[in-house]
């Protein structure tokens, strides 16, 4: 099967790269192997949250210090800017309706009521520009009964040491009674799919009739899995303004925007294979000629160009075993470190070596092998190496901003 | 709690199973009891073991004695810890390069201590433990066990507390009240809040382990203990439902017990200094001497998930004329400090092993009884632990609704023997799940808290096992949180102990990090440092 | 106490990293409370039986084998597989008679289509369906397809084998009780595309059910009987230089992956040659081996619904790529999902209201999308759809053998 680009992996950056390159006129396909990290999305997408020692305000200033093997600095500070105002159109051309995206960082809330930068947030949830200026003095943080997911007491600590009086409200319906039979399934994702107009009016009722005090009311992210209409519904019917509260994973707002951006590939025309693996290909003269996976068999993608968005550790993109780190599908030069004891830091907490471990790009992104460049092989998103996602607060940013910096490179040739 | 008396007949310091035994014998006894513990129940060896049922043939060839202690302690606990202990059986199996002339020796001492010891066709090893490697040219079956050893310390403090002995933790001595030459009581320093209250005794009894060398240096007397490190890895799963034992002189990584869900292999054995004893680390050396040994005992280990490694102290005595420390009893040591220091109202009960915990209970109890003229008998063998009481003949549910028990439901009751029938009852909210490796409700949770002096995230895994299976505690971690704040009403001291807890499970999954240890270390730091955006940050001290 | 029985998994399900993805993904877990969803009855259930039989919990029959856990893992856990294979190993309840009858596809086709009108009749009867539904938890919404008068094979031998040897190009084709029983003319499209494309058509020498109804339905040794003889004829086909094929993505599904991860049996010789009839007539048509001629005024709108199974093996792609090589076929996308039936499960009284409330979502996205025809490779999908929309549903295969122009393709591929 023939295609103009091959790209292994369905997450954020894998999506983004496959929506460029489809909108560019491109025939796409990607392969992923399984769901995506996406699905564990806070539904605010971070560019450069931390310099690794303290928070920082203006994420695009910050990136000319940034070690020289990071994306960003590979990008060049030239591009970034505008690359990123793309990346955030492109999100909303899908549907996601995210906000913000100025110079500065804003803050939005974490399920631990801490207050965390980040660039661009969905409209679901509540951005302040800084933590010593909480739109609200009073706001009612409202649960649903039995979800264990969202923590009222953990989101009052944190809003309380900055002054806010917060109230709490319980919520239910008969619909979700029911479902609290099942010991295991009062899960985020589980109640969205389970919501309906009558739980909306339900709940709806109870927030209007809340202490008249209250300003604004804090929701777990509970609403709207495939789209967005009982969360617009929700809004529409209560009388003070409503925020939603990102979950433990698996989070509502990071499975809708993994459904909304395959929707958008495929009717784009892009072909989407789920739950398949890329099991090898054929590198000759420097270039990837095809590659194969578990479910098709005989049957090779072939294409001009591939993209590996195969992601970190957690997304199999990068493998490891006592004695090495190693990237699994084609076997990439990859930055690592040899002896397992640098692999960690001793607290859990402090910069963990390993999380910046990943296969090695150009500076156009073209992976290599045995020290060859692959000339048609590019790399984006957390396989990268280079980029601390947790420790910098990157690691949205540079999915964001690679694949569509490595598409347009494809779209030039 | 300690209500507002605070004169006791005994005191104990340790809440391992040794004070926990201890205290439910003196309890028993009609003492009146304090046990105070320095941080929480099983903080020490207890909770770093194998939490195996020895039948007591590991010491048969090198250690008569304790291995006749073994295996009777080994049939008293079948009878009165039912709860704590799984009948799994052992095989002591001789590999390719073991001397097989060994077995011999070793099936001779094991009669000769009492221990049923019947050699098998190595065919029929590998039928009733097909894990085992299919190279053994012999085996030898044992009554060995698994224990756990949190079920067991909590089994007897609840009872202690039965019978009216009052438990404290997170209290530590710092000092002792001295009358002349005769102790007379402690001085405890509230880890919380740091005011120290003094508990008065007639006799304060020393079962802290490899720390009562300090216990009893504070008394100004000498008890030198020689720490001896053991290092153990957790695998994910139970890859054995025997125990399987080298049949060799006792060396590196030659015991593979099944615990609950999971099953371990240890240990190594190497001295470290008392500087180290509050910090035990595993190093890469030893989790490769592990592994490398344990493959030989079960192949299909090289391919099983490691959840983690620790290591622990056993509290082994030097000889008192012997401050070097080369010769070592593991056998039960049993100070009266009166006698030995012309200290009066101290003794010390150190030595022994988590199997022999009830017997040393039994011993200092014995002398304390002896010397504060009480005359009661030790019924702490025959008594069975709360839990493991005899099943009601009358079935309380009807057959159908016993077979609709979920999972999370039986495995509580599991956990708690008998007492996790009051978990069942509640129904509706309870049955919740919290921890999904595990199978821990909130139903249990709750019971936990309101039972079971629960404070924190670690006391709730040693007494629920929550946070103890393949995840190592994430998402159950949360919502457990959650719970503890719900219930402690302080939610700044749940969310710090929320991230402490998060550091703790990565001490003993960063020296096995690799593989799926390694991605699911990458997804909790994904979900707590960055979805959560936690940063370790401490504000109240615990 | 046996050890061996229960502490050896073959399944990986340590590779759970405890995401709950999959629980997101089960067409189950929100329409019954009572089923404990992919995660704690697959990857965390597995080691509670792992350390005592006793854990396994009965509920594990709400499953309805969609296998979409597996398709949503990120960790490759073969999900379905642990809960299938634990069924089969743990299970104490003994097989109703229901399950036997419903899972029997071949005994009770080969009584049913020789009296295939009274058979029909009654079982449209309300009164026979009450009956069903009060002795034999058959629930009452149900309509059994109805029972063909000549079964496919008997068809195959007095119309068409002897044609077939005048091709040098053969296929074996794995026609399944469906097509055998119920709907010969889907197989009568096969064998009239193959022929158009130049290839001769062979039946195995014993076809016997593919067995997937027998495993969910844990008649374990039926299942293994019925599979050994398939496995023995496939084998027999692939010596004769012959790829298996068939029309059915369950039947597929099941002799290529199930035989060997739930039934135990070693197929690895011939896997990779049991193939879905629309992939390999596209894969001919890929490889410039076969070329297809469509009529000019051909026009239709047809949805795909790609069935679960189908999203297992992956091959939904070939399906889809295949109709949108008809000129006049206008191709509608649908949301990937569960039709509820999942076989014998939706018949069956307990889960007929699951089964529609989870079929729900897709009837209603059919019945927006205007669509004259739905496409797709399942048979019980085709009966729940049908019972739920009224519209039609056919195989690709049968779609194609429509817009094909026979004399025209038999032209290109120079017969």
């Amino acid at each position: 099967m023939r295609f103009q680009s091959v790209i292994i992996g369905g997450g954020l950056s894998g999506l983004v790269a496959g929506i460029r390159l489809a909108e560019g006129g491109q025939k796409v396909a990607i392969v992923s192997s399984g769901q995506s990290t996406l699905h564990f999305f806070s539904g605010s997408l971070d560019l450069l949250g931390s310099d690794g020692r303290a928070e920082i305000l203006c994420p695009f200033d910050a990136m000319s210090s940034l070690a020289p093997a990071h994306p960003y600095s590979k990008i060049g500070m030239s591009r970034i800017r505008s690359l990123a105002g793309e990346g955030l159109d492109l999100l909303n051309r899908c549907g996601l309706r995210f906000i913000g995206g100025g110079n500065a960082n804003r803050y939005h809330l974490t399920p631990f009521g801490v207050m965390k930068p980040s660039w661009i947030a969905m409209d679901d949830c509540l951005t302040f520009d800084s933590p010593e200026n909480f739109p609200y003095k009073t706001v009612g943080i409202a649960n649903i009964c039995g979800f264990l997911d969202f923590y009222p007491q953990f989101l009052s600590l944190g809003l309380e040491k900055k002054g806010v009086t917060c109230l709490t409200i319980s919520l239910t319906s008969p619909q979700l009674q029911a479902m609290r039979k099942s010991s295991t399934e009062m899960r985020a994702p589980n109640i969205a799919r389970i919501m309906s107009a009558e739980t909306v009016d339900c709940m709806a009722r109870t927030l209007n009739e809340a202490d008249s005090e209250i300003e604004a009311f804090l929701l777990p992210a509970i609403f709207g899995m495939t789209d967005t209409v009982a969360l617009d519904d929700l809004r529409a019917k209560v009388r003070r303004p409503v925020f939603f509260i990102p979950t433990m994973p698996t989070s509502v707002l990071g499975v809708r925007s993994q459904i909304m951006l395959r929707s958008c590939f495929q009717r784009l025309g892009g072909t989407y294979l789920l739950g398949d693996n890329v099991t090898g290909g054929d590198i000759s003269d420097g270039q990837l000629r095809y590659v194969t996976t578990a479910n098709l068999g005989s049957d090779r993608l072939e294409a001009d160009n591939f993209i590996l968005a195969s992601g970190s550790f957690l997304s199999h993109g990068i493998k490891s075993v006592p004695e090495r780190i190693y990237e699994p599908v084609f076997d990439l030069d990859i930055t690592s470190e040899s002896s397992r004891s640098r692999w960690f830091g001793d607290d859990f907490y402090e910069t963990q070596p390993y999380m910046d471990f990943g296969v090695v790009s150009d500076k156009d992104f073209r992976l290599s092998h045995s020290g060859h460049t692959i000339s048609n092989l590019y790399g984006v998103g957390a396989v990268l190496e280079g980029c601390d996602a947790i420790t910098l607060g990157c690691g949205g940013g540079v999915a964001l901003l690679t694949a569509i910096h490595v598409a347009d490179t494809i779209l030039k040739q | 709690m300690a209500g507002g008396c605070r004169k006791y007949d005994v005191i104990i310091i340790g809440g391992g199973a040794t004070g926990a035994g201890t205290a439910r014998d003196c309890a028993m006894r009609g003492l009146k009891t304090l046990l105070v513990e320095r941080l929480d129940f099983t903080a020490g060896a207890t909770g770093r073991n194998h939490g195996l049922l020895h039948s007591g043939a590991r010491y048969a060839v090198t250690d008569r004695e304790s291995a006749s202690e073994c295996i009777s302690e080994n049939m008293i606990l079948r009878r009165i810890a039912r709860h704590c202990v799984e009948d799994t059986g052992g095989l002591f199996v001789t590999l390719p390069d073991d001397d097989l002339g060994y077995q011999a020796t070793f099936v001779d001492a094991c009669t000769k201590a009492g221990i049923q010891a019947d050699v098998i066709d190595p065919a029929e090893a590998r039928r009733l433990e097909p894990s085992v490697n299919p190279e053994i040219i012999g085996a030898v079956r044992v009554p060995d066990g698994a224990v756990d050893p949190f079920r067991l310390t909590t089994a007897n403090i609840v009872d202690a507390r039965r019978h009216g002995a009052d438990i404290i933790t997170y209290s530590e001595v710092i000092g002792f009240v001295s009358e002349g030459t005769r102790i007379a009581g402690v001085k405890v320093r509230d880890g919380r809040s740091g005011t120290v209250t003094e508990y008065y005794s007639e006799l304060t009894i020393n079962a802290a382990g490899i720390w009562g060398q300090n216990i009893a240096g504070m008394a100004g007397v000498t008890v030198n203990m020689f720490p001896a490190k053991g290092a153990l890895l957790i695998f994910g799963h139970r890859v054995n439902n025997m125990v399987i034992n080298r049949c060799r002189k006792p060396a590196n990584a030659d015991i593979l017990v099944p615990g609950d869900t999971i099953c371990l292999i240890g240990t190594t054995s190497d001295r470290v200094g008392f500087d180290q004893v509050d910090n035990m680390t595993v190093t890469a050396e030893e989790v490769d001497v592990l592994m490398s040994e344990g493959v030989k005992l079960a192949p299909s280990l090289a391919t099983t998930r490691i959840l983690r490694a620790y290591a622990g102290v056993r509290p082994l005595v030097a000889a008192d004329n012997d401050p070097s420390g080369r010769s070592i009893s593991r056998g039960i040591v049993c100070l009266d400090h009166s006698e030995r220091d012309g200290l009066d109202g101290f003794i010390t009960i150190t030595g022994g092993k988590l199997m022999t915990y009830r017997l040393m209970g039994e011993w200092a109890t014995d002398l304390a009884c002896r010397k504060l003229g009480v005359r009661a008998e030790c019924r702490t063998a025959v008594m069975p632990l709360p839990g493991s009481e005899k099943e009601e003949t009358k079935k309380r549910r009807s057959r159908s609704h016993v077979i609709d028990l979920s999972t999370e439901q039986r495995a509580a009751v599991g956990r708690h023997g008998t007492l996790g029938r009051r978990i069942l009852d509640n129904g509706g909210d309870d049955d919740a799940v919290v921890c999904e490796c595990e199978q821990v409700s909130v139903g249990e949770v709750n019971y936990a808290i309101s039972e079971l002096h629960v404070h924190n995230l670690i006391n709730l895994r040693r007494r629920t096992r929550m946070g103890m299976g393949t995840c190592q505690g994430g998402l159950c971690a949360c919502r457990a949180a959650g719970l503890i704040a719900n219930a402690n009403k302080c939610a700044q001291e749940s969310l710090d102990d929320l991230q402490a807890f998060v550091n703790e499970r990565w001490k003993g999954m960063k020296p096995v990090g690799w593989g799926d240890t390694l991605e699911e270390s990458q997804f909790m730091s994904w979900l707590i440092r960055g979805v959560g955006g936690l940063s370790g940050n401490i504000e109240v001290k615990l | 106490m046996i050890y061996q029985d229960t502490n050896i998994s073959t399944n990986n399900f340590e590779q759970c990293k405890k995401c709950t993805i999959c629980t997101v993904y089960c067409p189950v877990t929100i329409v019954n409370p009572l089923y404990p969803g992919p995660k704690l009855a697959g990857p965390d259930g597995e080691r509670y039986r792992l350390k005592n039989a006793r854990f396994f919990n009965e509920a594990l029959k709400y499953c309805l084998n969609c296998k979409r856990c597996e398709v949503a893992c990120p960790s490759n856990v073969r999900i379905g597989d642990i809960i299938q294979s634990a069924r089969l190993k743990y299970s104490k309840s003994p097989v109703k008679l229901r399950d036997i009858m419903l899972a029997s596809t071949d005994v009770m086709g080969t009584v049913a289509t020789h009296m295939a009108p009274v058979v029909n009749t009654s079982l449209r009867m309300p009164v026979v369906k009450k009956l069903l539904d009060a002795t034999l938890a058959i629930d009452s919404h149900r309509t059994f397809p109805s029972y063909a008068s000549q079964t496919f094979v008997k068809w195959f031998e007095k119309e068409a084998a002897a044609k077939q040897d005048s091709f040098n190009r053969h296929v074996a084709y794995f026609h399944g009780c469906y097509v055998n029983y119920n709907y010969p003319a889907l197989g009568r499209d096969f064998v009239k595309v193959m022929n158009a494309c130049g290839i001769g058509v062979r039946l195995l020498e014993k076809e016997r059910c593919c067995g997937v109804a027998k495993i969910v339905n844990r008649m374990t040794a039926p299942a293994r009987r019925d599979a050994a003889i398939n496995l023995k004829s496939i084998r027999a086909a692939v010596a004769d230089g012959m790829q298996v094929v068939g029309t059915s993505s369950t039947c597929i599904l099941t002799m290529r992956d199930e035989y060997p991860n739930l039934l135990g049996l070693d197929n690895a010789d011939v896997a990779d040659c049991i193939n879905l009839a629309s992939r390999y007539l596209f894969q001919l048509v890929d490889e410039g081996r076969v070329k297809l001629a469509f009529r000019p005024e051909y026009r239709v709108r047809v949805a795909y619904h790609a069935p679960c199974h189908m999203e297992k093996l992956g091959w939904t792609i070939y399906s889809t790529s295949l109709l949108r090589m008809i000129p006049g076929l206008e191709f509608v996308s649908l949301p990937s999902q569960c039709c509820g039936l999942a076989g014998t499960y939706g018949f069956k009284k307990e889960n007929y209201n699951a089964s529609q409330e989870i079929g729900r979502q897709l009837f209603d996205a059919i019945q927006r999308s205007g669509v004259d025809t739905v496409a797709t490779d399942c048979e019980t999908c085709k009966w729940q759809i049908e019972q739920g929309t009224g519209i039609t549903v056919r195989n690709p295969i049968s779609i194609i053998a429509e817009a094909l122009d026979v004399e025209k393709t038999r032209t290109l591929n120079n017969i």
